[in-house]
């Protein structure tokens, strides 16, 4: 990993660091614990494509060396440049509307640390989650996956799964030279995902790499494990995504691992953990010549310290595969020439005192909640998504119901340049 | 010379004045670029093949309004019949006749089962067709007349850099000597897949005019 590539990220963490403060108590060689007033700060991280250029990745889309992704290219009012970008599946742009499925493989990933502990999505978690279903089951049972009925902004949007309700009221309707025949084509665009839940996978974490501990007010005071970004990260590039190729997972497919309360920090910090802490999920890419295989990392917590909601919390999964719906390929430069380079924007989600300039659709609304979802069962909570059209300051916005993020909280775009 | 070498070579002869005669005829083929002047009396309407976002298999049977069979092949199967707006469900937003049911070449990720052959049970003189690719930008188009799998004659056709819907059509005006038909882009808006296009319904002559 180059620490070029987490520059962004990084600045943010440590930024987290200096307003969060944390009255941390060693208890023993592997366990904290620690008081706070308030809550830990979430945040979400990318790991961007390297040595790949934006022609490249759309070369490998042409000859599918990857999955399904499109190309648009817009100038933005608020400084007149022109960003270009990718997203997944077919464009709403162009001329026939059609549904494209991504065949998604979720991994449960169990967390092993040093001392034997592990923190499993495949075990039932009777106390704060439910008394028949493992985490694993209640993901497959969600709204990511499932349809639902959704209306966004006053639009009836169908009824279809959680993150294409949200690309179909992205580019609901034209805006400027940007024409979209979603909303003209009634039933006809989607983008969905066919899910398999994969064999479950362990990641063994050195003591050097990873703590566990119990934050206070944690429901059944469950414990969360904070393991570091990188150690993680280089695990499924390196090993576990080589290794699933047996289960059918490939560039032309988009992997999920998924965790039950663990967290990352970066770069983790053996003595205070809680530095740089505490990365809930991120996306990412890896590719070389004409093949990429786009991924992304998400924690099923169950411990009440993320989400501001009572329900099953899908904040960070939602987060992170919206993110990756409409940037795949995260970039590491901020130039507008960049892939998913955006306007700097700033004030908003993670980045209250900080500016980012990609478009990352869950990031300016982290901590915001889409109305909870009741589905199979459960109470599921997703998170709040902004609109393409926040991003560049495109007005009228192209969304559904002419707002710029999925639960009205945006009713104007993202303003003067951070 | 005697009676049977005779006979031989009388029907030698006739067999080469008759190959000859064929190609003579083969080489009249005309590139159409308006419907106007297809002058067709029969047409291939794929809505015969069902409703809007139909799924198509690779090959498939269909038929003209004057009941010649039409055999059609496409690269891999997932095609889509696709019904042009403003009709309510449709896709297809501009450029083509509202209303319309297209067969979009499509596949179901971001690529295409181009080209289309459309086979003809019975020798027609001529078919055309509207044609688009799917993702904006200049294409060039073409079609290809064939005779019992041989290749006749093949046009192009370069699109407006929007990449407007164009006409592409061939015509034989000797003799219905064609059996078949392929459409394809033989170049599409750069990153796309020229395999990704949308024919509107087939203009065919069954008759000379």
């Amino acid at each position: 990993m180059h620490k070029a590539a987490f520059k962004g990220s990084v600045a943010l963490i440590l930024i987290a660091a200096a307003v969060v403060t944390f009255l941390v108590t060693a208890s023993g060689a592997m366990a904290f614990t620690f008081t706070h007033a308030k809550r830990p700060q979430k945040f979400y991280a990318v790991k961007p494509l390297e040595g790949m250029t934006i022609d490249d990745v759309r070369t490998a889309t042409a000859v599918k060396g990857t999955i399904p992704m499109w190309h648009y290219s817009i100038v933005s009012p608020i400084d007149g440049k022109t960003y270009q970008g990718l997203m997944v599946g077919r464009s709403p742009l162009a001329g026939g509307m059609r549904t494209t499925t991504i065949q998604v493989f979720v991994v449960p990933t169990i967390i092993r640390l040093s001392d034997g502990t592990t923190f499993d999505p495949t075990q039932i978690d009777s106390a704060c989650l439910s008394s028949t279903k493992t985490p694993v089951d209640v993901m497959q049972a969600s709204p990511l996956f499932n349809d639902a009925n959704y209306t966004i902004n006053g639009q009836f949007i169908g009824i279809t799964q959680y993150i294409d309700a949200f690309q179909r009221a992205n580019f609901y309707n034209s805006s400027g030279g940007m024409l979209s025949n979603v909303g003209k084509t009634g039933d006809r665009y989607h983008t969905l995902f066919n899910v398999t839940m994969a064999s479950p996978i362990t990641i063994s974490v050195p003591s050097t790499k990873g703590v566990h501990g119990t934050f206070s007010n944690t429901c059944n005071h469950e414990e969360t494990a904070i393991i570091d970004f990188a150690t993680f990260d280089k695990a499924v590039t390196k090993t576990q995504i080589p290794k699933l190729a047996k289960s059918g997972v490939g560039p032309t497919s988009f992997v999920l691992f998924m965790t039950h309360n663990v967290v990352m920090s970066f770069p983790f910090v053996r003595n205070d953990p809680t530095q740089n802490c505490c990365i809930l999920g991120y996306h990412g890419a890896l590719g070389s010549l004409a093949k990429v295989q786009t991924y992304a990392a998400a924690d099923l917590d169950t411990t009440g310290l993320w989400d501001p909601s009572s329900g099953v919390d899908l904040t960070s999964t939602s987060h992170e595969i919206g993110e990756w719906l409409d940037d795949p390929v995260p970039s590491a430069s901020v130039k507008s020439t960049a892939n998913n380079a955006a306007p700097l924007w700033g004030g908003f989600g993670q980045t209250i005192g900080s500016c980012q300039g990609n478009l990352e659709v869950g990031d300016p609304l982290s901590g915001s909640n889409f109305p909870s979802i009741v589905m199979n069962g459960f109470t599921y909570d997703v998170q709040e998504l902004a609109f393409f059209s926040w991003f560049y300051r495109q007005n009228p916005s192209m969304a559904a119901g002419g707002l710029f993020s999925d639960s009205g909280s945006f009713g104007t775009d993202a303003g003067p340049i951070c | 010379m005697n009676n049977g070498k005779r006979i031989f070579l009388w029907l030698l002869g006739l067999t080469l004045a008759v190959l000859l005669n064929s190609s003579a005829r083969a080489d009249t083929l005309t590139l159409i670029t308006d419907q106007t002047n297809q002058k067709s009396d029969d047409s291939i309407d794929w809505s015969q093949l069902g409703a809007d976002a139909t799924v198509l298999n690779a090959s498939f049977s269909a038929n003209t309004a004057l009941n010649n069979g039409v055999s059609v092949a496409l690269k891999g199967s997932n095609s889509l019949t696709s019904v042009v707006c403003t009709a309510t469900p449709c896709s297809w937003g501009t450029g083509f006749t509202a209303g319309d049911t297209l067969l979009w070449t499509s596949d179901n990720a971001n690529g295409g089962n181009g080209p289309l052959t459309l086979t003809f049970a019975t020798p027609v003189f001529g078919a055309g067709a509207l044609i688009k690719a799917d993702l904006p930008g200049q294409f060039t188009a073409q079609i290809q007349a064939r005779q019992n799998g041989k290749v006749l004659k093949s046009f192009t056709e370069k699109s407006d850099t929007a990449g407007d819907p164009i006409y592409i059509g061939v015509l034989d005006s000797t003799a219905a000597n064609i059996t078949g038909v392929v459409f394809s882009l033989s170049s599409c808006p750069k990153f796309s897949s020229c395999a990704d296009f949308a024919v509107d319904k087939v203009q065919v002559n069954q008759t000379s005019h």
